[in-house]
């Protein structure tokens, strides 16, 4: 798949997870396993603009098994981008299902 | 690669990077969780990719942020370095390194001189009087207080022009990384271990 689309892709599915809950970089990674993921590596750089841009920011809790973990959280400006993504999507997918059904009944 | 080969691959990736030792813990963290569900270190050293690749696409994430505003001088510089070390094949970049040298060198020495001259007209105006006649003043001393305050605007003028030439040139280095990066889909793993 194209590499730029798919990085887009990842923004819209790392949003998507944060706006149900926070999570921590592993789960990231681990939910987007299969199909999504380029490199789980991948997701913290991501995860790195997406804070400098202030779609999300960041907290340390305390957690039973080490040192305190860093949790991601979303932010306002990172609910309105996720639905403004969310909605593009949607009407990309629409656009190509259209184009390849047309396409389809007519052969 | 074990868990510690990775961080010291990547600590290595992110040298001079803010952020670094948080990204290094994360990671660090990283494999504390698979090992939680019975995954070897190798196999999460494989599936989070390439460290030097991860920590290139942090640099560039984090050089992004100062390509966005105007940075300071010293970073500017810093950009410059590391596009020319990361960009251009070695010999071209010492070549470029050493052109850059010679006009900055260049430079600062022309706006000194100019300096010295504003400095050298105002010194023969305050010492004007003191001189005996038939001396080198042959400007009246108005004339040689425009000319020195004049040569020192020049020389200051040059040096801030100097100075804004770098950041800008700095600035764009760091649009043109970010860029290369995004074009080159250079994301870690992409071609990874």
């Amino acid at each position: 798949m194209n590499i730029q689309f798919k990085k887009g892709v990842l923004e819209l599915c790392v949003l998507s997870l944060l706006a149900r809950r926070d999570y921590y970089g592993y789960e990231i990674a681990d939910a987007l396993e299969g199909g999504v993921a380029i490199a789980e590596g991948s997701v913290y750089p991501l995860l790195r603009r997406l804070r400098d841009d202030g779609l999300v920011d960041t907290y340390l809790k305390e957690s039973a098994e080490g040192p305190p973990r860093k949790y991601y959280r979303i932010t306002e400006a990172g609910g309105a981008a996720c639905r403004a993504l969310a909605a593009e999507w949607r009407e990309f997918v629409a656009a190509v299902a259209r184009i390849t059904e047309e396409a389809h009944d007519e052969a | 690669m074990t868990r510690h080969e990775y961080l010291e691959q990547l600590r290595r990736a992110l040298r001079g990077i803010d952020g670094a030792e948080e990204l290094l813990a994360e990671i660090d963290d990283h494999f504390a969780s698979g090992a939680r569900e019975g995954r070897s270190e190798a196999e999460v050293a494989s599936s989070l990719g390439d460290p030097r690749l991860l920590g290139r696409e942090y640099r560039a994430v984090a050089f992004a942020r100062h390509a966005g505003g105007r940075p300071g001088v010293f970073t500017s510089i810093r950009l410059i370095a590391h596009r020319l070390a990361t960009e251009l094949p070695p010999p071209v970049a010492a070549v470029a390194g050493g052109a850059l040298g010679l006009f900055a060198g260049a430079a600062l020495i022309v706006a000194g001189l100019f300096a010295l001259g504003g400095l050298g007209g105002a010194t023969n105006l305050v010492l004007a009087p003191f001189i005996a006649q038939g001396a080198s003043i042959r400007l009246p001393p108005l004339a040689a207080l425009f000319a020195s305050v004049g040569f020192g605007l020049l020389g200051v003028s040059g040096c801030f022009a100097l100075l804004s030439a770098l950041v800008e040139s700095g600035r764009r280095s760091g649009r043109y990384l970010v860029e290369r990066v995004a074009r080159k889909g250079d994301m870690p793993g992409e071609g990874g271990v």
